[in-house]
C-alpha cells in the first residue's frame, strides 16, 4: 500500500550470468514484489539497463561494462516483462542498445499496467550463440508509480 | 518556510565512501527541508554523481550503489533502488513519474549502499542532488 498517492516506484532486478554457463537461450528470471493493495495499480513507464562486471572476476570492482569490440556480444540479451499472465510488451526487446544509450534509459509509449496479485517479473534470454567473457550481471531498472484505480 | 510559492529546491547530500568497503556498507544523511506547517516539498528527481577522492568521475568502475529514500516514517519509492545506470548516464539525473511528497515534520533521509561483490576499490563518493520544490499544501495527498 502506498504512502501517498500517486507514489513514485523504482523497481531493481538483478541478473547474474556466469562466463561459461550462459548459452544461446540461457534465461535469468526475477520476481518483483510491489506490496500493492486491491484498489492500487503499479504503472511501468520506463527501463533501464546496466550490466557490471562481476567485482571477483578479474580487475572488475563492480565496473560498468564498456561496449566496444568484442564486450557487444556480452550485452546481447533480450528483454521481456511479465504482468499477471501475459507478457508486456508482446514480444521481448533488446538490452544492448538500452545499455548503449547515453541515458541508458527506454520508455514505452504507454505504460504497463500491473494489477493486485498479477505477477510482474522481469526475464532477461541470452540472444547471442557466444558465451558472455567473463562473469557478469545485469541490472534492470523499472521506473514506475503506484496508482489508485480509477 | 518558502519565499515563494512554489519555491525550487535543490538538496545536495554527499555520501563519502571509504577504501575496502566491504559489501552492504551503508552511509545515511538526514536533509533538512525548513519547512512549515502548511508547506510539502516535492522532490521531482534525483541527481548522481559518483566521484573518487579528486573529484574525477568513478562512475565507470565503482557505480555498483543503491539508493533508498526515505519520507516520513516510509521508504519513497518503497524498495531501494540501482544508481548505477543513472551516474553513468550523460544526464546523470532520473526522473520519477510522480514527486515523492515531504510532508512537515517528516524526516527525509538518504541512504546509500554499496552493492559491488567485493570489497570497493577506492575511496569514493556519491553525490545526490534531490531536485525538488517547496509548496503550500492543497488538497492533501
Amino acid at each position: 500500500m502506498a504512502n501517498q498517492y500517486p507514489q513514485p516506484e523504482v523497481y531493481t532486478t538483478t541478473h547474474p550470468f556466469a562466463a561459461s554457463g550462459t548459452a544461446l537461450g540461457s534465461t535469468d528470471s526475477q520476481t518483483i514484489y510491489t506490496n500493492i493493495a486491491h484498489n492500487e495499480q503499479v504503472l511501468i513507464y520506463g527501463v533501464m539497463v546496466n550490466f557490471y562486471e562481476d567485482a571477483a572476476n578479474g580487475n572488475g570492482i563492480g565496473g560498468v561494462i564498456t561496449l566496444t569490440g568484442g564486450a557487444n556480444e556480452d550485452a546481447r540479451f533480450a528483454i521481456s516483462i511479465t504482468a499477471g499472465a501475459n507478457t508486456v510488451p508482446t514480444n521481448p526487446f533488446d538490452a544492448q542498445f538500452i545499455h548503449r544509450k547515453t541515458d541508458k534509459m527506454f520508455t514505452f509509449a504507454c505504460p504497463v499496467l500491473v494489477n493486485h496479485r498479477d505477477v510482474l517479473q522481469v526475464n532477461l534470454e541470452r540472444t547471442s550463440s557466444t558465451a558472455v567473457s567473463k562473469n557478469m550481471y545485469a541490472k534492470v531498472t523499472l521506473i514506475a508509480e503506484i496508482q489508485k484505480k480509477e | 518556510m518558502a519565499n515563494q510559492n512554489p519555491q525550487p529546491d535543490i538538496y545536495e547530500i554527499n555520501l563519502s565512501f571509504a577504501n575496502s568497503s566491504p559489501q552492504g556498507t551503508k552511509l545515511s544523511s538526514q536533509v533538512y527541508t525548513f519547512q512549515s506547517s502548511f508547506e510539502e516539498v516535492r522532490v521531482y528527481a534525483v541527481m548522481i554523481n559518483i566521484v573518487n577522492s579528486e573529484d574525477d568521475d568513478a562512475s565507470a568502475s565503482m557505480s555498483d550503489f543503491q539508493l533508498t529514500i526515505e519520507a516520513g516514517a516510509n521508504k519513497v519509492p518503497s524498495n531501494s533502488f540501482d544508481i548505477g545506470a543513472i551516474a553513468t548516464s550523460r544526464e546523470k539525473t532520473l526522473a520519477f513519474p510522480s514527486p515523492v511528497v515531504v510532508g512537515f515534520q517528516e524526516p527525509l533521509t538518504i541512504t546509500g549502499e554499496w552493492m559491488g561483490t567485493t570489497n570497493l576499490g577506492a575511496a569514493t563518493v556519491v553525490k545526490i542532488t534531490l531536485i525538488a520544490e517547496t509548496a503550500m499544501i492543497e488538497g492533501g495527498y
